[in-house]
């Protein structure tokens, strides 16, 4: 045998080591594609999508539970101008946002 | 020999992937940090009695927010979904109208405004909460100035949510009645 021809044992020995890096190099590889993914839903990119595919969903969708088809009589208009304003009416800005619930007071930092 | 040589390269590749895993990993909200940032904008600076003062009484501040945090989430999904509700209302009225041949381009304006004001109240909501957060979770004892900075945040902010919440109102009371006003006079009875 010449010192160049490799035995059966070296050459299976070879293989095995070959499949073995192989097999290493692809966890590693699958381990940046995690990497690059977690990076990804942390982007502000993926904010991004998000908030469009939220619009176009509000936008696809927002009057399917809405007539936009029946004829409008002045009783119609003055029933929605009285409902919509019943619903901001029913929403107390000065109550939700008042100024003084953050004051030094009431937040305990006066004692 | 081919072994080693992939071994070496996947240790190599391995060091890199510790460090963007621990990138990766890093918590993405910095809260001391975006409060710290916040105070050196403000040019927050305490002198030790004031600072004794925050030291002494933020604990009790923080437990007041975070009670706080609850409501204010609810509150931000009533009003978004009724914002919405109301700006698909108008809407609705408004392609009624239309079919029936009636210039609503002045509707349209004023419902462009209303959603407008709308997005933005949803953007100061979700900021305000963010700050809300900031300003609970750092340890206010160690970081008094940054503390205070998250507390005079969060005034803005609040301060900043009024003003578009009465905006809201005054285009639904003003502009959009007035404009369905305006249509009603060309809408058979």
């Amino acid at each position: 045998m010449s010192p160049n021809e490799t035995t059966p044992e070296q050459s299976s020995r070879d293989n095995a080591s070959l499949y073995i890096a192989i097999a290493f190099m692809a966890l590693i590889a699958a381990c940046f594609v995690a990497i690059t993914f977690t990076m990804f839903l942390r982007s502000s990119t993926y904010a991004t999508v998000q908030a469009i595919q939220a619009n176009s969903k509000i936008d696809g969708s927002a009057l399917s539970d809405y007539d936009t088809t029946s004829p409008v009589k002045t009783a119609d208009i003055d029933e929605t101008i009285r409902g919509i304003e019943n619903k901001m009416n029913s929403l107390n800005n000065q109550e939700n946002y008042n100024p003084d619930d953050l004051n030094d007071s009431a937040l305990g930092l006066e004692r | 020999m081919i072994f080693t040589r992939l071994v070496s390269v996947a240790v190599v590749l391995s060091v890199l992937l510790l460090g963007g895993t621990a990138f990766a990993a890093q918590n993405p909200v910095d809260s001391l940090g975006n409060l710290s940032a916040e105070a050196s904008r403000q040019n927050v600076s305490l002198d030790d009695t004031a600072k004794n003062k925050v030291q002494n009484t933020c604990q009790i501040a923080q437990t007041n927010l975070k009670s706080m945090r609850q409501k204010e989430l609810r509150v931000q999904r009533e009003r978004s979904e009724t914002y919405l509700d109301v700006q698909n209302e108008i809407d609705s009225l408004r392609l009624r109208i239309m079919r029936q041949g009636i210039e609503t381009s002045g509707v349209a304006k004023a419902l462009l405004a209303y959603r407008e004001q709308s997005d933005q109240y949803d953007r100061l909501s979700k900021s305000y909460s963010e700050a809300l957060n900031d300003t609970v979770s750092i340890d206010c004892r160690a970081n008094p100035e940054a503390f205070i900075a998250g507390v005079t945040l969060i005034r803005q902010k609040r301060a900043a949510l009024l003003e578009t919440t009465n905006l809201l109102q005054s285009y639904v009371d003003n502009d959009v009645h007035a404009q369905f006003n305006r249509i009603k006079i060309q809408v058979k009875v």
